[in-house]
Protein backbone atom coordinates (compact mmCIF):
# COMPACT_ATOMS: atom_id res chain seq x y z
CA UNK A 1 0.00 0.00 0.00
CA UNK A 2 1.09 3.43 -0.69
CA UNK A 3 2.30 5.88 1.80
CA UNK A 4 0.47 9.11 1.71
CA UNK A 5 2.25 12.26 1.86
CA UNK A 6 0.64 15.24 2.07
CA UNK A 7 3.00 18.46 1.10
CA UNK A 8 1.76 21.72 2.36
CA UNK A 9 3.65 25.07 0.48
CA UNK A 10 2.84 28.53 -1.11
CA UNK A 11 4.74 27.46 -4.16
CA UNK A 12 4.43 24.89 -6.77
CA UNK A 13 5.47 20.97 -5.62
CA UNK A 14 5.67 19.58 -9.02
CA UNK A 15 9.20 19.07 -8.94
CA UNK A 16 9.39 17.73 -5.67
CA UNK A 17 6.68 15.28 -6.17
CA UNK A 18 8.09 14.02 -9.18
CA UNK A 19 11.48 13.60 -7.01
CA UNK A 20 9.95 12.30 -3.78
CA UNK A 21 8.01 9.87 -6.02
CA UNK A 22 11.22 8.28 -7.86
CA UNK A 23 13.28 8.55 -4.90
CA UNK A 24 10.88 6.22 -3.45
CA UNK A 25 10.68 3.34 -6.22
CA UNK A 26 14.50 3.03 -6.30
CA UNK A 27 14.00 2.28 -2.69
CA UNK A 28 11.16 -0.69 -3.10
CA UNK A 29 8.25 1.61 -1.75
CA UNK A 30 5.71 3.48 -3.27
CA UNK A 31 4.77 7.30 -2.36
CA UNK A 32 1.76 9.19 -2.89
CA UNK A 33 1.68 13.05 -2.85
CA UNK A 34 -0.95 15.10 -2.06
CA UNK A 35 -0.19 18.66 -2.57
CA UNK A 36 -1.68 21.39 -0.54
CA UNK A 37 -1.13 24.99 -1.72
CA UNK A 38 -1.39 27.58 0.86
CA UNK A 39 -0.48 31.31 0.55
CA UNK A 40 0.56 33.27 -2.09
CA UNK A 41 1.01 32.71 -4.91
CA UNK A 42 -0.15 29.32 -5.46
CA UNK A 43 -2.43 28.49 -2.19
CA UNK A 44 -4.87 32.14 -2.84
CA UNK A 45 -7.70 30.36 -2.19
CA UNK A 46 -7.26 29.91 1.33
CA UNK A 47 -6.08 33.73 1.35
CA UNK A 48 -8.96 35.57 2.88
CA UNK A 49 -9.45 38.67 0.32
CA UNK A 50 -9.83 41.56 2.48
CA UNK A 51 -7.25 40.75 5.23
CA UNK A 52 -4.67 38.96 2.29
CA UNK A 53 -4.45 37.22 5.49
CA UNK A 54 -4.34 33.06 5.38
CA UNK A 55 -7.98 31.46 7.44
CA UNK A 56 -7.41 28.65 8.79
CA UNK A 57 -11.14 27.27 8.02
CA UNK A 58 -10.34 27.72 4.59
CA UNK A 59 -7.34 25.47 4.43
CA UNK A 60 -9.26 22.98 6.19
CA UNK A 61 -12.00 23.15 3.56
CA UNK A 62 -10.10 22.98 1.13
CA UNK A 63 -8.42 19.80 2.15
CA UNK A 64 -11.79 18.25 2.81
CA UNK A 65 -12.55 18.80 -0.76
CA UNK A 66 -9.56 18.09 -2.08
CA UNK A 67 -8.36 14.57 -0.11
CA UNK A 68 -11.80 13.97 2.04
CA UNK A 69 -10.76 11.31 4.75
CA UNK A 70 -7.84 9.98 3.39
CA UNK A 71 -5.50 9.20 6.05
CA UNK A 72 -2.16 10.15 5.29
CA UNK A 73 1.37 8.77 6.82
CA UNK A 74 3.44 11.66 7.03
CA UNK A 75 2.68 15.74 6.54
CA UNK A 76 5.39 17.86 5.32
CA UNK A 77 5.08 21.68 5.63
CA UNK A 78 7.02 24.44 4.28
CA UNK A 79 7.91 27.06 7.44
CA UNK A 80 7.32 30.39 5.35
CA UNK A 81 3.88 30.43 3.87
CA UNK A 82 5.09 34.18 2.64
CA UNK A 83 3.14 35.77 5.51
CA UNK A 84 4.60 38.07 7.57
CA UNK A 85 3.47 37.58 11.31
CA UNK A 86 0.83 35.57 10.27
CA UNK A 87 0.12 31.74 9.55
CA UNK A 88 3.75 29.85 9.40
CA UNK A 89 4.52 26.09 9.07
CA UNK A 90 3.92 25.80 12.98
CA UNK A 91 0.59 27.14 13.07
CA UNK A 92 -0.48 25.32 9.83
CA UNK A 93 0.86 21.85 12.01
CA UNK A 94 -0.74 22.90 15.19
CA UNK A 95 -4.00 23.77 13.88
CA UNK A 96 -4.06 20.51 11.90
CA UNK A 97 -4.50 18.38 14.86
CA UNK A 98 -8.27 19.18 15.36
CA UNK A 99 -8.65 17.19 11.79
CA UNK A 100 -9.18 13.46 12.18
CA UNK A 101 -7.55 12.18 9.32
CA UNK A 102 -4.42 14.03 9.92
CA UNK A 103 -3.84 14.57 13.50
CA UNK A 104 -1.97 11.37 14.23
CA UNK A 105 0.87 11.49 10.92
CA UNK A 106 3.56 12.18 11.46
CA UNK A 107 5.17 15.72 10.58
CA UNK A 108 8.20 17.50 8.90
CA UNK A 109 8.94 20.96 9.07
CA UNK A 110 11.16 22.35 6.32
CA UNK A 111 12.33 25.86 4.99
CA UNK A 112 15.27 27.43 2.83
CA UNK A 113 15.51 29.97 5.52
CA UNK A 114 16.18 27.88 8.39
CA UNK A 115 19.84 29.31 9.43
CA UNK A 116 17.80 32.63 9.42
CA UNK A 117 14.47 31.43 11.36
CA UNK A 118 16.99 29.94 14.23
CA UNK A 119 19.18 33.51 13.85
CA UNK A 120 15.67 35.43 14.05
CA UNK A 121 14.76 33.03 17.44
CA UNK A 122 17.92 33.80 19.05
CA UNK A 123 18.02 37.27 18.46
CA UNK A 124 15.13 37.43 20.72
CA UNK A 125 17.17 36.83 23.47
CA UNK A 126 20.58 38.16 22.03
CA UNK A 127 19.41 41.60 21.15
CA UNK A 128 16.19 42.47 23.34
CA UNK A 129 17.77 39.85 25.96
CA UNK A 130 14.34 38.43 26.13
CA UNK A 131 14.74 34.80 27.06
CA UNK A 132 11.04 33.60 27.20
CA UNK A 133 10.24 34.75 23.83
CA UNK A 134 12.78 33.04 22.10
CA UNK A 135 12.26 30.11 24.39
CA UNK A 136 8.89 30.19 23.76
CA UNK A 137 9.69 29.68 19.71
CA UNK A 138 11.71 27.09 20.39
CA UNK A 139 9.02 25.36 22.83
CA UNK A 140 6.62 26.05 20.01
CA UNK A 141 8.61 23.50 17.89
CA UNK A 142 8.96 21.20 20.44
CA UNK A 143 5.36 20.87 21.24
CA UNK A 144 4.94 20.38 17.52
CA UNK A 145 6.75 16.83 18.05
CA UNK A 146 7.90 16.80 14.62
CA UNK A 147 10.18 13.98 13.24
CA UNK A 148 12.88 17.11 11.91
CA UNK A 149 12.95 20.36 10.58
CA UNK A 150 15.06 20.68 7.41
CA UNK A 151 16.32 22.16 5.00
CA UNK A 152 14.89 22.72 1.81
CA UNK A 153 17.34 21.66 -0.56
CA UNK A 154 17.02 17.94 1.28
CA UNK A 155 13.86 17.95 1.66
CA UNK A 156 13.33 15.28 -0.81
CA UNK A 157 15.90 13.22 0.19
CA UNK A 158 14.88 13.31 3.40
CA UNK A 159 11.24 12.70 3.57
CA UNK A 160 12.28 9.58 1.52
CA UNK A 161 13.85 8.37 4.34
CA UNK A 162 11.37 9.14 7.09
CA UNK A 163 8.68 7.14 5.10
CA UNK A 164 11.57 4.04 4.81
CA UNK A 165 11.15 4.29 8.84
CA UNK A 166 7.71 4.62 9.02
CA UNK A 167 7.46 1.68 7.11
CA UNK A 168 9.39 -0.39 9.25
CA UNK A 169 7.49 0.65 12.07
CA UNK A 170 5.17 -3.03 12.65
CA UNK A 171 2.27 -0.56 13.44
CA UNK A 172 2.17 0.75 10.51
CA UNK A 173 1.20 -2.84 8.23
CA UNK A 174 -1.74 -3.42 10.84
CA UNK A 175 -3.10 0.05 10.34
CA UNK A 176 -2.91 -0.59 6.74
CA UNK A 177 -4.66 -3.38 6.55
CA UNK A 178 -7.13 -2.25 9.35
CA UNK A 179 -7.38 1.27 7.11
CA UNK A 180 -7.97 -1.05 3.59
CA UNK A 181 -11.44 -2.45 5.31
CA UNK A 182 -12.37 0.49 7.63
CA UNK A 183 -15.79 -0.74 7.98
CA UNK A 184 -15.53 -4.36 9.45
CA UNK A 185 -15.43 -5.50 12.83
CA UNK A 186 -13.36 -8.67 13.80
CA UNK A 187 -15.32 -11.90 15.40
CA UNK A 188 -15.21 -12.01 19.25
CA UNK A 189 -11.71 -14.61 18.78
CA UNK A 190 -10.31 -11.38 20.23
CA UNK A 191 -12.22 -10.11 22.94
CA UNK A 192 -9.74 -6.75 22.82
CA UNK A 193 -12.26 -3.51 21.31
CA UNK A 194 -15.09 -5.86 20.82
CA UNK A 195 -17.74 -4.44 18.30
CA UNK A 196 -15.04 -1.80 17.68
CA UNK A 197 -14.90 -0.96 13.54
CA UNK A 198 -11.80 -1.82 11.83
CA UNK A 199 -10.58 2.45 11.34
CA UNK A 200 -11.92 2.84 15.32
CA UNK A 201 -9.42 0.43 16.47
CA UNK A 202 -7.16 1.86 13.96
CA UNK A 203 -7.63 5.45 16.34
CA UNK A 204 -7.09 3.32 19.24
CA UNK A 205 -3.68 2.13 17.77
CA UNK A 206 -2.89 5.73 16.53
CA UNK A 207 -3.67 7.23 20.42
CA UNK A 208 -1.42 4.54 21.99
CA UNK A 209 -4.45 3.47 23.46
CA UNK A 210 -3.64 1.53 26.76
CA UNK A 211 -4.72 -1.67 25.38
CA UNK A 212 -3.56 -1.49 21.57
CA UNK A 213 -0.19 -3.31 22.54
CA UNK A 214 -2.33 -6.53 23.52
CA UNK A 215 -4.30 -6.15 20.83
CA UNK A 216 -1.53 -6.17 18.10
CA UNK A 217 0.06 -9.09 19.92
CA UNK A 218 -3.21 -10.83 20.19
CA UNK A 219 -4.01 -10.45 16.54
CA UNK A 220 -0.72 -11.62 15.58
CA UNK A 221 -0.94 -14.77 17.28
CA UNK A 222 -4.50 -15.43 16.84
CA UNK A 223 -3.05 -14.72 12.72
CA UNK A 224 -0.29 -17.16 13.14
CA UNK A 225 -2.37 -20.07 14.99
CA UNK A 226 -5.37 -19.86 12.45
CA UNK A 227 -2.82 -20.43 9.36
CA UNK A 228 -0.30 -22.24 10.99
CA UNK A 229 -0.74 -26.66 10.17
CA UNK A 230 -1.70 -27.99 13.38
CA UNK A 231 -2.16 -31.77 13.24
CA UNK A 232 -5.17 -32.86 14.98
CA UNK A 233 -6.82 -29.42 14.42
CA UNK B 1 11.96 -36.84 19.77
CA UNK B 2 12.06 -36.48 23.69
CA UNK B 3 12.85 -39.49 24.52
CA UNK B 4 13.47 -38.62 28.16
CA UNK B 5 11.08 -39.91 30.71
CA UNK B 6 8.29 -37.79 31.90
CA UNK B 7 6.59 -37.89 35.51
CA UNK B 8 2.58 -37.13 35.89
CA UNK B 9 1.55 -36.56 39.16
CA UNK B 10 -1.99 -37.03 39.33
CA UNK B 11 -3.47 -37.26 42.60
CA UNK B 12 -6.70 -39.24 42.72
CA UNK B 13 -9.44 -37.36 42.94
CA UNK B 14 -12.79 -38.05 40.30
CA UNK B 15 -13.53 -34.75 39.50
CA UNK B 16 -9.77 -34.63 37.52
CA UNK B 17 -10.26 -37.74 35.89
CA UNK B 18 -10.79 -36.90 32.62
CA UNK B 19 -7.24 -35.28 32.53
CA UNK B 20 -6.69 -39.36 32.66
CA UNK B 21 -6.80 -38.76 29.06
CA UNK B 22 -3.68 -37.00 28.42
CA UNK B 23 -1.81 -39.77 29.96
CA UNK B 24 -3.06 -42.90 27.92
CA UNK B 25 -2.90 -40.43 25.02
CA UNK B 26 0.92 -40.21 24.96
CA UNK B 27 0.56 -43.77 26.37
CA UNK B 28 -0.61 -45.19 23.24
CA UNK B 29 0.56 -42.64 20.41
CA UNK B 30 4.39 -41.91 21.42
CA UNK B 31 7.17 -44.75 22.60
CA UNK B 32 8.09 -42.13 25.73
CA UNK B 33 8.17 -43.67 29.17
CA UNK B 34 5.27 -42.47 31.76
CA UNK B 35 6.14 -42.56 35.50
CA UNK B 36 2.23 -42.72 36.64
CA UNK B 37 1.79 -41.31 40.07
CA UNK B 38 -1.45 -41.53 41.37
CA UNK B 39 -1.62 -40.70 44.58
CA UNK B 40 -4.11 -41.97 46.90
CA UNK B 41 -3.20 -43.03 50.36
CA UNK B 42 -1.58 -40.66 53.12
CA UNK B 43 1.39 -43.20 52.71
CA UNK B 44 1.66 -42.53 49.05
CA UNK B 45 1.63 -38.75 49.74
CA UNK B 46 4.52 -38.54 52.67
CA UNK B 47 6.76 -41.09 49.95
CA UNK B 48 6.32 -38.58 47.52
CA UNK B 49 8.66 -35.69 49.17
CA UNK B 50 11.02 -38.43 49.15
CA UNK B 51 10.88 -39.80 45.50
CA UNK B 52 10.56 -36.72 43.82
CA UNK B 53 14.50 -36.10 44.52
CA UNK B 54 15.21 -39.19 42.02
CA UNK B 55 13.52 -37.73 39.32
CA UNK B 56 16.81 -36.68 37.41
CA UNK B 57 16.44 -32.49 36.73
CA UNK B 58 16.28 -32.84 32.77
CA UNK B 59 12.93 -34.95 33.00
CA UNK B 60 9.88 -33.67 32.55
CA UNK B 61 6.94 -33.17 35.39
CA UNK B 62 3.64 -32.63 34.87
CA UNK B 63 0.98 -32.08 37.56
CA UNK B 64 -2.81 -32.64 37.16
CA UNK B 65 -5.19 -31.97 39.57
CA UNK B 66 -6.74 -29.20 42.05
CA UNK B 67 -4.95 -25.97 43.04
CA UNK B 68 -5.43 -22.69 44.34
CA UNK B 69 -2.84 -19.46 43.96
CA UNK B 70 -1.08 -21.08 47.50
CA UNK B 71 -0.92 -24.20 46.71
CA UNK B 72 -1.85 -27.97 44.79
CA UNK B 73 -4.36 -30.40 46.23
CA UNK B 74 -3.27 -34.15 46.77
CA UNK B 75 -6.43 -37.30 46.95
CA UNK B 76 -9.74 -36.32 47.37
CA UNK B 77 -11.65 -39.32 48.25
CA UNK B 78 -13.52 -41.23 50.40
CA UNK B 79 -10.49 -42.74 51.85
CA UNK B 80 -8.16 -39.52 52.23
CA UNK B 81 -8.64 -35.81 51.51
CA UNK B 82 -5.09 -33.83 51.23
CA UNK B 83 -6.53 -30.48 49.71
CA UNK B 84 -3.23 -28.85 50.84
CA UNK B 85 -0.64 -31.57 49.94
CA UNK B 86 2.19 -29.43 48.58
CA UNK B 87 1.75 -25.37 50.05
CA UNK B 88 3.65 -22.29 49.41
CA UNK B 89 7.43 -22.64 49.93
CA UNK B 90 6.80 -26.64 49.77
CA UNK B 91 6.87 -25.69 46.26
CA UNK B 92 10.54 -26.22 46.76
CA UNK B 93 10.63 -29.66 45.91
CA UNK B 94 10.60 -28.92 42.19
CA UNK B 95 14.33 -27.40 42.40
CA UNK B 96 16.53 -27.25 39.57
CA UNK B 97 13.51 -28.86 37.96
CA UNK B 98 11.05 -28.19 34.76
CA UNK B 99 7.09 -28.54 35.51
CA UNK B 100 4.05 -27.93 34.18
CA UNK B 101 1.36 -27.45 36.85
CA UNK B 102 -1.79 -27.90 35.05
CA UNK B 103 -4.51 -27.10 38.04
CA UNK B 104 -6.30 -23.54 38.68
CA UNK B 105 -4.34 -20.61 39.53
CA UNK B 106 -0.95 -22.74 39.00
CA UNK B 107 0.34 -19.16 37.42
CA UNK B 108 -0.43 -17.29 40.78
CA UNK B 109 1.16 -19.79 42.67
CA UNK B 110 4.00 -20.13 40.73
CA UNK B 111 4.75 -16.26 40.01
CA UNK B 112 4.72 -16.18 44.06
CA UNK B 113 7.21 -18.77 44.53
CA UNK B 114 8.94 -19.62 41.14
CA UNK B 115 12.15 -17.83 42.16
CA UNK B 116 12.01 -18.17 45.97
CA UNK B 117 11.66 -22.25 45.27
CA UNK B 118 14.76 -22.13 42.50
CA UNK B 119 12.61 -24.39 39.54
CA UNK B 120 14.45 -24.18 36.44
CA UNK B 121 11.33 -23.19 34.29
CA UNK B 122 7.72 -23.77 35.01
CA UNK B 123 4.17 -23.69 33.08
CA UNK B 124 1.25 -22.31 34.72
CA UNK B 125 -2.90 -22.02 34.24
CA UNK B 126 -5.07 -19.21 35.66
CA UNK B 127 -8.53 -19.99 36.98
CA UNK B 128 -9.74 -23.13 34.85
CA UNK B 129 -13.69 -23.72 35.33
CA UNK B 130 -13.92 -27.75 34.98
CA UNK B 131 -16.90 -27.69 37.41
CA UNK B 132 -19.94 -25.39 37.26
CA UNK B 133 -19.55 -24.23 40.89
CA UNK B 134 -15.84 -22.96 40.60
CA UNK B 135 -17.92 -20.32 38.27
CA UNK B 136 -18.06 -18.35 41.86
CA UNK B 137 -14.71 -18.62 42.71
CA UNK B 138 -13.76 -16.96 38.91
CA UNK B 139 -11.91 -13.23 39.27
CA UNK B 140 -15.09 -12.13 36.99
CA UNK B 141 -18.01 -14.49 37.69
CA UNK B 142 -20.79 -12.31 35.75
CA UNK B 143 -18.43 -12.94 32.86
CA UNK B 144 -19.50 -16.62 32.98
CA UNK B 145 -23.47 -15.93 33.97
CA UNK B 146 -24.48 -17.88 30.77
CA UNK B 147 -22.30 -20.66 31.06
CA UNK B 148 -23.97 -24.44 30.68
CA UNK B 149 -22.81 -27.75 31.98
CA UNK B 150 -22.34 -28.34 28.30
CA UNK B 151 -20.08 -25.72 27.42
CA UNK B 152 -17.73 -26.60 30.42
CA UNK B 153 -17.57 -30.33 28.92
CA UNK B 154 -16.51 -28.80 25.88
CA UNK B 155 -13.85 -27.09 28.00
CA UNK B 156 -12.56 -29.77 29.28
CA UNK B 157 -12.22 -31.62 26.08
CA UNK B 158 -10.39 -28.67 25.30
CA UNK B 159 -8.17 -28.35 27.89
CA UNK B 160 -7.65 -32.35 27.33
CA UNK B 161 -6.54 -32.27 23.92
CA UNK B 162 -4.57 -29.19 23.72
CA UNK B 163 -2.25 -30.59 26.26
CA UNK B 164 -2.18 -34.09 24.58
CA UNK B 165 -1.68 -32.99 21.11
CA UNK B 166 1.17 -30.01 22.80
CA UNK B 167 2.83 -32.71 25.06
CA UNK B 168 2.82 -35.22 21.68
CA UNK B 169 4.43 -32.30 19.91
CA UNK B 170 6.51 -32.08 22.65
CA UNK B 171 7.69 -35.18 22.44
CA UNK B 172 7.89 -36.18 18.42
CA UNK B 173 9.27 -32.72 16.91
CA UNK B 174 11.54 -32.51 20.60
CA UNK B 175 10.74 -29.25 21.12
CA UNK B 176 12.09 -27.34 23.90
CA UNK B 177 9.97 -26.62 27.07
CA UNK B 178 9.57 -23.00 25.84
CA UNK B 179 8.35 -24.30 22.69
CA UNK B 180 6.18 -26.91 24.29
CA UNK B 181 4.72 -23.71 26.03
CA UNK B 182 4.22 -21.55 22.92
CA UNK B 183 2.54 -24.62 21.22
CA UNK B 184 0.07 -24.89 23.88
CA UNK B 185 -0.73 -21.31 23.44
CA UNK B 186 -0.95 -21.59 19.39
CA UNK B 187 -3.44 -24.55 20.19
CA UNK B 188 -5.71 -22.62 22.71
CA UNK B 189 -5.67 -20.13 19.92
CA UNK B 190 -6.75 -22.11 17.41
CA UNK B 191 -9.13 -23.61 19.13
CA UNK B 192 -10.98 -19.43 19.56
CA UNK B 193 -10.82 -19.07 15.86
CA UNK B 194 -12.41 -22.64 14.94
CA UNK B 195 -15.15 -21.93 17.34
CA UNK B 196 -15.97 -18.57 16.50
CA UNK B 197 -15.46 -19.57 12.77
CA UNK B 198 -18.10 -22.37 13.56
CA UNK B 199 -20.54 -20.64 15.21
CA UNK B 200 -20.73 -17.24 13.30
CA UNK B 201 -22.47 -14.05 14.50
CA UNK B 202 -23.41 -15.48 18.36
CA UNK B 203 -21.20 -13.02 20.14
CA UNK B 204 -18.76 -13.89 22.82
CA UNK B 205 -19.32 -17.96 23.46
CA UNK B 206 -18.61 -19.20 26.64
CA UNK B 207 -16.19 -21.74 25.80
CA UNK B 208 -14.78 -19.05 23.71
CA UNK B 209 -14.15 -17.11 26.74
CA UNK B 210 -13.07 -19.69 28.49
CA UNK B 211 -10.11 -20.24 26.23
CA UNK B 212 -9.45 -16.81 26.37
CA UNK B 213 -9.23 -16.37 29.91
CA UNK B 214 -7.10 -19.59 29.26
CA UNK B 215 -4.57 -18.44 27.15
CA UNK B 216 -4.26 -14.69 28.59
CA UNK B 217 -3.29 -16.34 32.03
CA UNK B 218 -0.98 -19.37 30.65
CA UNK B 219 2.65 -18.48 31.69
CA UNK B 220 6.08 -19.59 31.23
CA UNK B 221 8.43 -18.64 33.71
CA UNK B 222 12.54 -19.95 33.57
CA UNK B 223 15.70 -19.33 36.03
CA UNK B 224 17.67 -16.40 34.83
Amino acid sequence: MAKKLLLIDNEDLTETITTIENLSKVKGFEVKCYPLYVGLPDGNDVVDEKTGKIKIPLVFEKLKRLYGNTRFNLIASDFNLNEEDGIDGIKILSSLDSQVNVKNAKRILYSSQLIDIVEDYLKIYKDDNNFDGAWGKFKSLIRLNILDFLLRDDVEKNIVEKIEKIIEQEDDFILGELLNNPDLTFNPSIEIYEGLTFAEIADKILANDSQSVKFKKKLIQLAISNIGYLKNE
Amino acid sequence: MNNKKIHIIHPKDKSTDFLNSITEYIKNNTSVEINLLRLHTKEEHSQFFELIHSINNDELILFFGHGTSSCLSGAMTNEFEAPEFITEKQLKIFENKNVMILSCRSNQYLKSYFKDCNLNSAIGFPNLITEHSEIEHHDDPERFGDISLEDIELFKTAIVEIVMFSLEDYIQNSLSFQQFFNRLKLRINKRIINLYNKVPNKGKLPLGKMLNDMVDGLIYLKKI
